[in-house]
């Protein structure tokens, strides 16, 4: 499978030069090309955390973050109706008005992503084979799903992004791989490869700092999916994980009314699917044994689940209300076992050394914790989303949400409003909003401290 | 958007449609009907532009504007070809409304857009924009939606125009009654239509403009709809780069929907 990305190429490169010079000619690439351009402002503050390096708060208490973004988006018929080309490209960058702290700082300011790179065989009528960068189809639910099987790890920056919600796909790297699907009225089955590109990530930096590739391809994954249409009011569907992990699902998606969805989703793993704490290896700490690694995977089955209901107004305005459970989610114990190492390790010693080991393993357990929730995974059992989209006369749209950790009783909230900005310019949008979390300062979303922010952008489409 | 969502009646989408079987009524006005149909649609899988224009209180510039690029697959049963009646409606301005993607399939209507999971159900109740809703953008197509009678003759411009009665054979049909307007000669060229509500009160007109040879036939370019609640207001759809085009059948299902609104 590491031949992929070579043979991918190989494809690429062996169409007829001609097809491309149609496809790639300036005209075609500027007509089919769609160009935004981000500009935002944030202001973000933190309060005191658990976490404490060299005695001290190792975050910014407030900052404030200039964000610029570009985006090119685009498809082209190398074949008209039998060969495309699409592609999402990001080049993102920041300027923080306070220099970041040791636990904020990325290694650059700034990043180019690939969001898409692919193309598009139609085999048949109803067959499509494609090959490249692309995300997998999300599950149902938007705080967490069941279904999606398979994730990659967010590669943004780790102290501000770009907070407009459309952006929250393309900061999770898509996986390069080749998809074979068949769509049909009656169903749609696929079936991927994503191919093993790099090795994992090393486990003390935050996932933005990995290359693409160990963020999307760090291991080798067959994903079979399968959804039928042919029923009036459901849309079940099932997902198969094979390779170095093994997982299945179960999906429903149910019409009450036209109005009305009643989504539900089901998963079981045969090991677990995020790296958990080890109270051994930290017991190794405190008896000074050094551990190489305080986190790791075990061979556990693990069950999900996710139940929700959508409400849709005929003006479109949408309510939602998801729960979820995970099995392998910390229970309250094993949390506390977590947090109170973090403040054991912040006792200091009279050793420089090893008050300068005990910062690295918090460095490192900071990352470690950090990269779980990149890789959009919770870490507790049970949680409640609400969130909302009301679409406003004026094609403006408000989107307030909170998540709520059952357990812990932390919850983030936040609310963005975007509207287009018509009076000054057709192709300008704006958009602000603001966002928490709070909680004990040992709960999963204030483990970092409770947190503020707002922000203001600017999107021109040119 | 306001939303800008269409009805299910974009099952006979665009300057066309498709909806099932032929309904029981006066013969010639049946024939009058269908060759009528026949202008407002090439009976073959095309595509085409669609530009809606709303214009308010008597200006000459349009308050707002929105793109659509449609995509019909009519297929009438032939052999051991089923009958079809599907399309894909992208949202191309204004910009942001990028990536938003509409399927129809008969009645049914899914919409999608990058900001939901699934593609969701939408009712025909929604309006577009303007004095535009969903069905005034999708034509009915009037031979299997509606029974006619033909009622006489009217003039129409400089033309004489035949005057048919039509009320809906299926439920789904958005409009209970229509007056239908199509010049007499050899083409039955679409004048005007005139719906109506279940109690008969006239709601919108539509006139059928700017004819031009487009796919081998004269076909109207322009649809006015004027909503005789808003004099002043009148809505403008606007049809341009009409020519036949072949997807493939996987475009026209809702696991499509996700990956056109890339």
């Amino acid at each position: 499978m590491k031949y992929s990305l070579p043979l991918i190429t190989l494809v690429f490169s062996a169409l007829p030069t001609t097809l491309w010079a149609d496809c790639l000619s300036g005209e075609e690439v500027a007509q089919n090309t769609d160009v935004v351009l981000y500009a935002q402002t944030s202001y973000v503050n933190k309060q005191p955390s658990i976490w404490q390096i060299g005695g001290n708060n190792p975050f910014s208490k407030s900052n404030i973050y200039n964000n610029f973004g570009i985006n090119l988006k685009g498809d082209c018929a190398i074949i008209d109706n039998r060969l495309d080309l699409n592609f999402s490209l990001y080049g993102l960058t920041y300027r923080p008005f306070h220099a970041n702290s040791d636990f904020e700082e990325d290694r650059s300011h700034s990043r180019a992503l690939i969001d898409r790179l692919s193309v598009i065989y139609n085999v048949s009528d109803s067959v499509q084979l494609e090959a490249g960068k692309f995300s997998q189809k999300a599950g149902l639910f938007f705080l967490r799903s069941p279904a999606d099987l398979r994730n990659s790890y967010y590669a943004g920056f780790k102290s501000t992004r770009l907070y407009d919600p459309l952006m929250e796909p393309a900061f999770q790297e898509s996986p390069w791989q080749v998809k074979l699907s068949e769509d049909t009225q009656d169903y749609s089955l696929s079936f991927s490869v994503v191919p093993k590109l790099a090795d994992a990530g090393k486990r003390h930096l935050a996932s933005g700092d990995w290359s693409a590739n160990v963020r999307s391809n760090s291991r080798e994954d067959y994903l079979l999916n399968y959804t039928d249409h042919r029923f009036e009011q459901h849309l079940p569907a099932v997902s198969l994980l094979l390779g170095e992990t093994r997982s299945v699902a179960i999906s429903d998606s149910y019409n009450l009314t036209p109005q009305l969805v009643i989504n539900a989703e089901a998963a079981y793993h045969t090991e677990q699917q995020w790296r958990h704490f080890s109270p051994e290896n930290a017991a190794m700490v405190e008896e000074f044994e050094f551990p190489s690694s305080l986190y790791s995977t075990e061979d556990k089955e693990g069950v999900e689940v996710a139940v929700g209901g959508q409400y849709a107004t005929d003006n479109f305005n949408l309510f939602g209300l998801e729960y979820y459970y995970q099995s392998e989610g910390y229970s309250r114990a094993e949390w506390r076992k977590q947090t109170d190492f973090i403040q054991s390790l912040n006792s200091r010693t009279g050793f420089f050394f090893v008050d300068d080991i005990f910062d690295s393993y918090k460095y490192l357990m900071a990352s470690e914790i950090n990269n779980t929730a990149n890789k959009n995974m919770l870490q507790g059992r049970h949680y409640l989303n609400a969130w909302s989209s009301i679409q406003m006369d004026n094609q403006s749209t408000l989107q307030p949400y909170v998540v709520f950790n059952l357990v812990d009783h932390s919850s983030v909230l936040g609310i963005n409003y975007n509207t287009p900005l018509s009076f000054i310019d057709d192709q300008l949008e704006g958009y602000t909003g603001a966002f928490m979390s709070t909680g004990s300062s040992d709960s999963e979303f204030a483990l970092y401290g409770d947190m503020f922010g707002v922000y203001l952008g600017l999107k021109y489409y040119m | 958007m306001k939303i800008t969502l269409f009805g299910k009646g974009i099952a006979c989408l665009g300057l066309l449609s498709a909806c099932a079987f032929a309904a029981p009524g006066d013969n010639n006005a049946i024939d009058i009907i269908r060759r009528a149909d026949e202008i407002r649609s090439p009976n073959k899988p095309f595509r085409y532009t669609l530009a809606v224009s709303e214009y308010k209180n008597g200006e000459e510039k349009p308050e707002s504007k929105q793109v659509l690029d449609i995509s019909m697959r009519f297929m009438k049963p032939e052999g051991e070809i089923k009958a079809d009646a599907r399309s894909l409606v992208r949202f191309i301005y204004p910009p942001r409304d990028k990536g938003k993607v509409m399927l129809s399939d008969w009645y049914d209507l899914w919409f999608y857009s990058p900001g939901l999971r699934r593609p969701v159900p939408i009712s025909r109740q929604q309006r577009l924009m303007g004095q535009i809703s969903n069905s005034d953008v999708i034509v009915t197509n009037f031979e299997y939606a509606y029974q006619a009678t033909l009622q006489g003759m009217e003039k129409c411009g400089d033309n004489q125009c035949y005057k048919l009665a039509l009320t809906r054979t299926y439920a789904e049909a958005t409009w209970p009654k229509i007056i239908y307007y199509v010049e007499a000669g050899d083409e039955n060229r679409p004048y005007k239509a005139d719906y109506y509500s279940l109690d008969d009160k006239l709601l919108k007109e539509v006139r059928y403009l700017n004819y031009q040879p487009v796919l081998g036939k004269m076909r109207p370019m322009r649809i006015i709809v004027q909503d005789v609640r808003h004099e002043k207001s009148f809505s403008v759809m606007d049809y341009s780069d009409v020519r036949l085009e072949s997807l493939p059948e996987s475009h026209f299902t809702r696991e499509h929907l996700q990956r056109e609104a890339k």
